[in-house]
């Protein structure tokens, strides 16, 4: 980024100093400064891309056949920008600069949708991790519980009140998972409508929400642990 | 000696009452000299009668006078007081908002037994699961905003 700034810089220096002399020289040293800046920018957007696939392979709750998807078209844009950027040329006159300038413009507006879709599905794979790990681990908490419950040794067995209380616990984790699967679900059906800035903040806002009754839920497992884990 | 009043006495013929005042009325006795006799003790009662009748000896005049001025500045003191009072608590009824939220407090510390379970691997492992999955759900943050795709300048011409 930083290498694009300087040659974004440069580039309006010697564009501005062409404007104002129209000299040959000042045309050569823009045709220079311009291809700089474009092929910079497109490594920009190619270092970009490979950033959100790195990020994609980080996450393990994303559906494989998502993830692939997202993913191909990924690469695809890499590639894209990658040729692009071997086809600029410092000899190249400053119509075809310009030409490829735009080109690579309309790619760009179309990748950003490509990129707030990965960004969605980059969220919504943490929301399945949390909620698998948290569905797993409280299968096995219940699992303990129902175990404790078949107890018939004196010292092993629970007060009937605190069996009250520890499957009241329960209905109330599994109601706040069920929530957090409907706003995740929600959040999916906000993207369907199509991609773009709006749709992305209000499906995230809903996987925001997602993570809130998943939190809830943690903390009654929880509680479900603590209970077991005092005395009478 | 108090309240005595020196303006009104005559120095010539009034003289001091009691013991010092028969001091001295006799400056010899106050001088360690030879002590009076009989005679002059007596007419120096007279004397002192006398000189009882004309003083003016009567404290309360002088403590009502200071009575007189204190009092007003005692009340005046009292009422400005209770006025700022009142102004303050008006004051604070005006700029209040609304009532804060009752704050909970906080229960106190009871040390629990573990149970028999507080030992047990598998209660432990969850223990441990459960501990890690709620820190990870408390610290991410779910919108990948260092991620969102970078500000480009794609306004390139030359007109």
């Amino acid at each position: 980024m930083e290498e694009y700034q300087k040659a974004h810089d440069d580039y309006i220096l010697a564009r501005s100093q062409y404007l104002k002399f129209l000299t040959l020289t000042s045309k050569q040293n823009a045709q220079v400064a311009t291809s700089i800046m474009l092929k910079a920018r497109d490594a920009v957007v190619v270092s970009y891309l490979k950033t959100l696939v790195a990020r994609m392979n980080e996450i393990e709750g994303i559906p494989a056949e998502n993830r692939q998807t997202v993913m191909d078209k990924l690469n695809a844009e890499i590639a894209w920008f990658e040729d692009h950027k071997n086809n600029i040329s410092a000899s190249d006159s400053l119509d075809t600069l310009t030409s490829k300038s735009d080109e690579a413009k309309k790619r760009y507006t179309e990748l950003n949708i490509l990129a707030h879709t990965a960004l969605f599905t980059i969220s919504d794979g943490r929301i399945n991790d949390y909620q698998k790990r948290h569905s797993e681990i409280f299968q096995r908490t219940k699992d303990k519980f129902e175990q404790i419950k078949n107890e018939k040794r004196e010292d092993y067995t629970l007060s009937d009140r605190k069996k009250e209380i520890i499957e009241r616990w329960i209905s109330e984790a599994e109601a706040r998972a069920a929530k957090s699967e409907e706003s995740q679900a929600e959040a999916q059906k906000s993207l369907n409508l199509g991609v773009n800035i709006q749709t992305y903040t209000i499906a995230i806002s809903k996987l925001d929400t997602s993570q809130e009754y998943l939190k809830e839920a943690t903390l009654f497992v929880k509680e479900i642990i603590r209970e077991i884990t005092v005395s009478e | 000696m108090l309240g005595f009043n020196k303006n009104k006495r005559n120095p010539q013929d009034a003289k001091p009452i009691g013991v010092d005042t028969q001091f001295q009325a006799n400056p010899t006795v106050s001088q360690g000299k030879v002590p009076p006799t009989q005679s002059v003790l007596e007419e120096d009662e007279d004397e002192v009668e006398l000189t009882e009748s004309k003083v003016d000896w009567n404290p309360r005049p002088k403590r009502m006078g200071f009575l007189k001025t204190i009092a007003p500045v005692i009340l005046i003191l009292s009422v400005a007081g209770f006025g700022i009072a009142y102004f303050m608590r008006s004051d604070k009824k005006v700029t209040q908002g609304p009532p804060l939220p009752p704050v909970p407090s906080i229960p106190p510390f009871q040390r629990f037994q573990p149970s028999i379970y507080a030992d047990d691997p598998v209660i432990l492992k969850l223990q441990e699961d459960v501990n890690v999955l709620d820190r990870e759900l408390s610290n991410t943050q779910i919108k990948e905003t260092i991620l969102e795709p970078p500000t480009l300048d794609f306004n390139v011409t030359f007109k």
